[in-house]
């Protein structure tokens, strides 16, 4: 019983740590905005089904009611093949947000094991990955994708894997340059001493301490990855038709852009809205995962 | 009957960096039994710290080498065994206790999980239900409550905080404990807690201690035996009543000595050892205390001197090699 007692207690302390980094959070209001934002678009995302019909309004074609103006049976009017556009942003955001978080997950993943490596062992293993990164990082993103897609061929997981490539040299230094302040510290020394295996100081004690950058690093990626979707749908590259998706949306309807403006409008301020929201949730977290940076 | 756990001979330490080679430990003898608390004292630079990072192996990569010499942990020769071998031995043999409790201890995780890692480190079939009985042992142990060790360590203070880390380096029991300054980084009231708390776990687990400080008030609440070490070797050791109460001493002890204040002699000002400890790239010839040295002699600037022993008490110094000679 007053074990019991004592565990309940000692609960919530466990996780005064994310308590006090959330309450940091909330006190920043546009940071705030951005959560409230992505929660929308990732329900949405996730009940799209419940919202719209896939295959009747967001895919199938009907001529009879082809660019009509946003009104009260379709919201955001319909394209020019008839197509409902609120059905195509809302599905869109499902294809976006998946291939956003595939594309942080995979780069955030290798680009972790590559940095941890370059920077816990340093010298040579350093020098030689560091380079590797290098030679990504000197080459453009848009046209590192480009060209993978163009090698790989279109589709869903190339683009993923596009994307992923390019973005695997920046997660490296995040966490490189996280691991180097953070190795040379006396509680790694200590671990040592107690004889903890490398792999196990890197996963256990090293990355733990390090994960407020990597945290930053990933969400003002989705942002940026969102973008580099849309684009290279926009050039054809990316997401096939007919699935909607925000950027090939914009390249369906530039022909209709000056009689009808809300056909690039609507999809443009998709795409806006969720870069900005990541972008608004990195800059919120990076300053409440670090104290010093806000009094 | 071998009580000897841990024998070092002739070691060499060497920081070898592309501008200099940084003589650190030089020629470094060492007997230590088991159950027995030797305090090493110097001043800062001595290779203190060096000498049991030897033992631990945990010299910095490539810059720290161990040049010669053997440490020898009961069968086990240290500088030759593999890193798997040492990593079975660190924190299961020899623990380490660091400087400052503030920075050694890992701030994400709580002290009960830093407390069981070690368990799950060395004590592979340890079932989670023993582990967790003992981490609450080892916290009773240290004299930490049980219910605190779902708490971060920045939910402690200082004086706690060193008592975890003292339970982590015990959890295993080892047979040698290095304590580096221990005590450093407490105030005076804590300090004195955490020493008798010490002393009296290493009582209680046979566990030998050495205790690297350079506090000769610390040295005399707790130690069997003292060793002295000046520019990388042991100038002067022997149990604490041949270095405290003992009548000859090694110029340089006595400079220790003098250099603290004493409440039942008075001297209007504290005779410190005049000049610095002799840089480590380029170390004198002959005894490496010479050039500070008020009782120098001609011999002593070219001839390395000898250990002369009596008893317990060996002092490295020409002045009673050359009592002996002559009285011989």
């Amino acid at each position: 019983m007053a074990e019991q007692l004592a565990v309940n207690m000692l609960k919530p302390k466990k996780r005064s740590q994310v308590k006090s980094i959330w309450l940091r959070y909330k006190k920043n209001k546009l940071a705030m905005f951005g959560l409230v934002m992505l929660v929308m678009m990732v329900l949405c995302a996730v009940f799209a089904d419940l919202i719209v019909d896939y295959e009747a309004d967001a895919v199938s074609q009907n001529m009879k009611i082809r660019l009509m103006s946003p009104n009260k049976d379709h919201i955001f009017g319909t394209d020019q093949y008839g197509r409902d556009i609120f059905a195509r942003i809302i599905f869109g955001a499902r294809i976006s947000l998946m291939v956003g978080l595939a594309t942080v997950s995979l780069s955030l993943t290798a680009g972790a094991m590559i940095g941890a490596t370059a920077g816990y062992y340093g010298g040579k293993a350093d020098n030689i990955l560091m380079r590797i990164m290098d030679v990504l990082l000197a080459i453009p993103g848009l046209l590192m994708a480009l060209a993978v897609v163009a090698a790989l061929g279109p589709g869903l997981v190339n683009l993923i894997i596009a994307n992923s490539i390019t973005r695997v040299p920046q997660f490296a230094r995040v966490v490189r340059s996280a691991i180097l302040s953070i190795k040379g510290q006396e509680f790694i020394e200590a671990a040592k001493a107690c004889g903890t295996r490398n792999t196990r100081i890197i996963l256990r004690h090293i990355l733990p301490n390090a994960i407020g950058p990597i945290i930053v690093q990933a969400t003002l990626n989705m942002g940026t990855t969102i973008l580099g979707i849309a684009a290279l749908s926009f050039i054809g590259l990316g997401i096939q038709p007919p699935t909607p998706e925000w950027g090939s949306m914009l390249s369906d309807a530039r022909s209709q852009m000056r009689y009808y403006p809300y056909l690039v409008v609507i999809p443009g301020i998709a795409i806006m809205l969720a870069v900005m929201s990541f972008n608004l949730i990195g800059d919120g977290l990076r300053d409440s995962l670090d104290p010093k940076l806000k009094n | 009957m071998t009580d000897i756990l841990l024998e070092i001979s002739g070691l060499n330490v060497m920081y070898e960096t592309d501008d200099a080679k940084v003589y650190a430990v030089n020629g470094l003898d060492l007997k230590l039994n088991k159950g027995e608390t030797l305090g090493l004292v110097g001043e800062t630079g001595a290779g203190k710290t060096t000498t049991a990072l030897s033992i631990m192996r945990l010299l910095p990569e490539k810059i720290g080498l161990i040049k010669s010499g053997t440490i020898k942990l009961e069968d086990i020769d240290i500088t030759k065994a593999t890193e798997a071998d040492m990593r079975l031995i660190r924190g299961e043999s020899i623990s380490m206790i660091f400087q400052d409790p503030m920075t050694s201890l890992n701030p994400t995780l709580t002290v009960g999980d830093q407390i069981s890692e070690v368990l799950e480190l060395h004590k592979k079939g340890m079932s989670k239900e023993d582990m967790s009985r003992r981490v609450d042992e080892i916290l009773r142990l240290v004299g930490i409550s049980p219910e605190r060790k779902n708490d971060y360590p920045h939910q402690f203070s200082g004086g706690m905080k060193q008592r975890v880390v003292i339970a982590i380096a015990l959890a295993c029991e080892p047979k040698l404990l290095l304590a580096d300054e221990p005590t450093t980084a407490l105030d005076v009231t804590i300090q004195a807690q955490v020493l008798d708390m010490m002393k009296d776990l290493k009582e209680k687990l046979n566990t030998a201690m050495i205790l690297i400080t350079h506090d000769l008030g610390v040295v005399a609440q707790t130690c069997d035996r003292v060793a002295v070490m000046y520019a990388g070797e042991i100038i002067e050791i022997g149990t604490r009543e041949d270095i405290f109460g003992g009548k000859d001493h090694h110029p340089y002890t006595d400079g220790l000595f003098g250099s603290i204040p004493d409440l039942t002699r008075t001297t209007r000002r504290l005779n410190p050892i005049e000049g610095l400890m002799p840089d480590p790239t380029d170390l004198p010839a002959g005894c490496k205390f010479h050039t500070r040295c008020p009782k120098c002699m001609e011999i002593c600037k070219t001839v390395k001197p000898e250990n002369h022993v009596s008893h317990t008490h060996n002092i490295k110094c020409h002045l009673f090699l050359n009592n002996i000679e002559s009285t011989a």
